[in-house]
């Protein structure tokens, strides 16, 4: 291995970079120096889970405790609106809004890794994810990017549970964050901007005091194409030109309509037409915060499951000890600890260093979380039965909350898509040689003769795995380690096929790109999962020979996913289907709806 | 097997009971022979089946009802011999379009009712190779020939008939199952059905006419404009147009001191019908010919915040299918009249319902039924002025 710790800003040796794979890999290669040669190896260091200080924790967990109680008081379960100054007051009382904020606004300047912490706490009240949109969007725009005056202005009192933000970014039509509509223009004088347009769908949208609302200022063109810059504006709630639009809906969203609302020119954050900068790095700890949730309402899913089960056991029919209960709840409990193992190891990836681009890792976060979640709420009502006929049941209440990590702005399947393509961009730049002598196979006659040698192997999915990843993980994990190698190399596989296949026309390959995500993901959190195990096993935790075995479990899952999807990604799309859903849809799409005729239709 | 005893069953059961009617026919008429009165006018008879062929034509009231008593009436004249059978089926065919049943399952049955049930059965394998009374049996071969011409597809009905009449070797009815195998094959081939019998309504004829072409963009939308709704506008008739968002886009981006052109008439055929429609045009856009590193995969640009599965990102507009090589089409129509003036008015109406730009542009009116003609529309009184003019 040719990277060692030769990174300036660790400050811990073991923890460090990222990259889940090769192309992730590649990623690191670009940071780091003096490294020419050898560039499709796994980072090992990704094995070295990642912790926090003995202190860190200890404090942590002082006041994770009191929050916890607080969360569970009787009037703060009742209280059903993120509007009640009372309920954010008493937030605010123990510090949890604002988490990231600096010891001088009174904030506790938590790293990620303790925000996230804190935030699964607070994803135990139901009003989750008015809380998560609250901090993680609104608040962190001020942490981040907002000037002294701002912060005093808004921020602090926001922290005082006095004010709520809400992040105006969505609209009715927006495909992509470039084609938003509302417009800003600066008046005559220049001590203002005037705001046009319609955001849709924004949390805490009626109750929120503060709007952050995101805008096209200006657009320039190059050539033929038009590039929007966008800005940050603090929209005060009673500034002129402001209507609202309630949404049905348990969480509380609105439409709100701006025409003509003057915003002064101090109230934009950050820089004029610099808010895209703002927005990509926000989302992917919003996208991490997604995570934290997950965990709490999967947890929960999870223990009222078991505790349902033990219930309705008896003497006659012991429940809890067949095969069909074990099954189920046994892989829940696999894929809760897989969530828990990306989260934090995501966490103390953007911790360890500054500026880290984590991207990638955070949505791959948020699909599997969000997947996962659902999976579990799926299996509870499965195992609970007519009983969750009720709208009130639990089951149904989670899994109605589950429903929302799936489309909440960015839907899993874009996103998705998102995780494969910037996969596929670090890779790109490194593999671009070798896709060009691949796509002119007669122009590189020898070397495409030499690669369907060296490359037998892979055909044959037998690929050989001399990464030596094992020798970084406890020695029970030598299983598992063989399988996440073998999967990275699938991946390498996978991915200098697709290159060689579409070129750079693989953005529009989306079926292909899906396939690649979940390989992608997979592959993450496996590493999460041994990674962890291998931690919790050394070092003794409890329950550590547990992990190892949950750890073991989820990789021989995964290790078939990668499989077959590297598989179906190799034999093409004819093989596949693709080809026969493009077809199929092209003719939906032109009768617009479903078309055969009734199977009792006669032509005779 | 089955088939087989039925069939020689049935042509038994035939002959004898067309030897009962000869017999009891024959006895009828030797008793008659006696008179010369009724000998005339068994003369008279004979002479009338064969002059038949005219009959067709002489009728006044020409539909369904008439022709169907016109077989009726011939195979009531002369039950025993029907003479003249194949000779009446061939002037029958001829003269179907003018009844109009030329698509008409009924009439072709009832045609082929006219033929004997058993007569022409084969009876040994020779008969079936040497086309045992081919006449008959070209006969109903041309008659399928014509059905199948008409787009009439034959039924189970027809199968039992044929096979009555001709046995199952017999080529009609193996053209009958070759029909069968490719008419339901045909049948809904067509990417823009309509219905059958089509509507003889040339205002629904013009929807299906205008629904088939804009269909090159499944986003297009078919409105029905009334020319009255316009102010100043002679014509009062229906106008079918049809407008896709990108059609919209395209046309507001249209330089203003540029031209648009209003042509035709086109001929669009729907089932026999043609219907006259035409296009509102505009001047080719230049094509950009984009010239990318088709191996180049290290620049993969990838929107930030995406809500939807994104596409790649084109250094050009990606061209839609309105943007022809020979210019960009805004719009299309088909008016109850097709007059300049109807045509004007859907100008308008297209102005009126989210194409503001129409009002700036000049049109310019090439129309090609009768002379041509050029109408600048500067403004719409203008424009009414020299309509007038010309």
């Amino acid at each position: 291995m040719l990277i060692k710790n030769t990174y300036s800003t660790s400050t811990q040796p073991a923890i460090k970079n990222t990259g889940e794979s090769d192309e992730q890999q590649l990623k690191d290669f670009e940071t780091l120096t003096n490294i020419t040669k050898k560039i499709r190896v796994f980072d090992t260091d990704i094995l070295t889970y990642p912790q926090l200080e003995k202190e860190d924790v200890d404090n942590l967990e002082q006041h994770i405790t009191p929050l916890e109680n607080l969360v569970k008081q009787k009037h703060m379960v009742d209280c059903d609106t993120l509007s009640d100054k009372n309920f954010r007051q008493n937030l605010s009382d123990y510090k949890a809004i604002g988490l990231q904020a600096s010891q001088f606004l009174d904030g506790r300047e938590c790293n990620v890794t303790e925000s996230n912490r804190f935030l699964e706490i607070l994803s135990q009240h139901k009003l989750r994810d008015n809380i998560i949109h609250n901090e993680q969007l609104g608040v962190q725009v001020l942490v981040k990017f907002a000037n002294d005056q701002q912060k005093k202005k808004y921020l602090h009192r926001i922290m005082k549970g006095e004010l709520l933000t809400a992040f105006c970014l969505t609209e009715a039509v927006l495909s992509k964050i470039n084609s938003i509509q509302t417009k800003g223009t600066l008046s005559d004088d220049k001590k203002t901007w005037i705001l046009n347009g319609e955001k849709s769908c924004i949390i805490n949208g009626i109750s929120a005091d503060v709007l952050i609302v995101v805008a096209l200022t200006e657009i320039v063109s190059k050539d033929i194409i038009k590039e929007p810059k966008l800005t940050a504006f603090i929209v005060e709630k009673d500034s002129p030109g402001i209507y609202y639009k309630k949404i049905d809906s348990s969480v509380e969203v609105a439409d709100i309509t701006f025409s003509d609302t003057p915003v002064p020119v101090e109230n934009i954050i950050g820089e004029v037409n610099k808010a895209e900068g703002i927005i990509t790095s926000i989302v992917p700890e919003f996208r991490l915060s997604t995570g934290s949730a997950c965990i709490t309402l999967t947890k929960k899913i999870i223990n009222n499951l078991a505790k349902n089960i033990l219930q309705s056991s008896n003497d006659i029919n012991v429940l809890f000890k067949t095969d069909a209960i074990r099954g189920k709840i046994g892989e829940v409990a696999t894929d809760l600890y897989a969530m828990e193992s990306a989260v934090y190891l995501t966490s103390g990836l953007i911790d360890s260093y500054e500026n880290q681009d984590c991207a990638l890792e955070s949505a791959i976060v948020k699909v599997f979380c969000a997947e996962k979640c659902m999976d579990s709420s799926l299996i509870s009502l499965d195992l609970l039965g007519a009983q969750t006929i009720s709208d009130s049941h639990w089951a149904v209440e989670s899994h109605k909350e589950a429903l929302r990590y799936w489309t909440l702005y960015e839907t899993n399947d874009s996103l998705k898509i998102i995780v494969a393509l910037l996969g596929l961009q670090y890779a790109g730049t490194k593999l671009n040689e070798t896709v060009k002598k691949l796509r002119n196979p007669l122009f590189y006659a020898t070397y495409i003769l030499k690669r369907m040698w060296s490359n037998r192997r892979n055909i044959a999915d037998n690929p050989k795995l001399d990464l030596e990843l094992a020798e970084y993980l406890h020695p029970s994990m030598y299983m598992a380690a063989q399988q996440l190698e073998y999967c990275v190399k699938r991946l390498q596989f996978a991915t200098e096929m697709l290159f060689a296949r579409c070129g750079p026309n693989i953005v529009n390959q989306h079926m292909d790109l899906r396939r690649l995500a979940e390989c992608i993901i997979d592959i993450y959190v496996m590493s999460a999962c041994v990674g962890r195990a291998s931690r919790a096993y050394c070092i003794g935790l409890q329950h550590g020979d547990y992990e190892m075995l949950m750890a073991t479990t989820f990789c021989i899952k995964a290790v078939e996913r990668v499989k077959d999807n590297v598989h179906k990604i190799y034999v093409g799309e004819v093989n596949t289907n693709d080809v026969n859903y493009r077809t199929i849809t092209k003719r939906v799409f032109k009768h617009k709806g479903y078309f055969p005729k009734h199977p009792l239709t006669r032509n005779f | 097997m089955f088939y087989r005893k039925l069939i020689r069953y049935t042509s038994i059961l035939y002959k004898y009971k067309n030897s009962s009617n000869y017999y009891t026919v024959t006895n009828f008429v030797r008793s008659l022979h006696s008179s010369l009165v009724n000998y005339e006018e068994k003369n008279d008879r004979e002479y009338g089946a064969l002059v038949h062929r005219n009959a067709f034509q002489e009728v006044d009231n020409k539909n369904k009802n008439t022709y169907l008593e016109m077989v009726k009436i011939f195979i009531n004249r002369d039950n025993v011999y029907r003479r003249g059978h194949v000779e009446f089926i061939y002037s029958a065919l001829k003269n179907m379009e003018e009844f109009g049943v030329q698509k008409d399952l009924e009439v072709y049955k009832a045609l082929i009712d006219v033929l004997p049930k058993g007569k022409f059965i084969p009876t040994n394998m020779f008969q079936v190779e040497f086309m045992h009374y081919p006449k008959q049996q070209q006969c109903i071969i041309d008659l399928l020939e014509q059905m199948e011409e008409n787009g009439v597809m034959p039924d189970y009905d027809m199968e039992d008939m044929l096979v009555n009449i001709f046995g199952n070797k017999a080529f009609p009815l193996r053209r009958y199952w070759r029909m069968m195998y490719w008419m339901p094959k045909f049948k809904n081939l067509s990417p823009w059905p309509v219905p059958d019998p089509i509507p003889k309504d040339t205002f629904e004829l013009a929807k299906y006419a205008i629904e088939r072409i804009s269909s090159a963009d499944v986003n297009s939308v078919v409105t029905v404009y009334q020319s009255a709704d316009i102010k100043d506008s002679i014509d009062d008739t229906w106008i079918v147009s049809a407008q896709s968002n990108s059609q919209v886009r395209l046309l507001s981006e249209h330089n203003v001191d540029e031209p648009v052109y209003v042509e035709g008439s086109f001929k669009v055929w729907i089932k026999g019908h043609p219907i006259n429609y035409f296009i509102l045009r505009g001047e080719p856009k230049p094509i950009v010919d984009e010239d990318i590193d088709q191996d180049d995969v290290s620049h993969i640009e990838i929107p930030l915040f995406n809500l939807k599965p994104p596409v790649r990102k084109h250094l050009k507009i990606i061209r839609s299918v309105h943007e022809q090589e020979d210019g960009v089409i805004y719009s299309l129509c088909a008016t109850g009249t097709s007059s300049k003036d109807s045509l004007l008015s859907w100008v308008r109406h297209l102005e009126k319902h989210g194409n503001p730009n129409l009002g700036k542009v000049p049109i310019v009116f090439t129309l090609r039924s009768g002379t041509k003609e050029v109408v600048n529309a500067e403004s719409e009184e203008e424009e009414r002025s020299q309509l007038e003019e010309k």
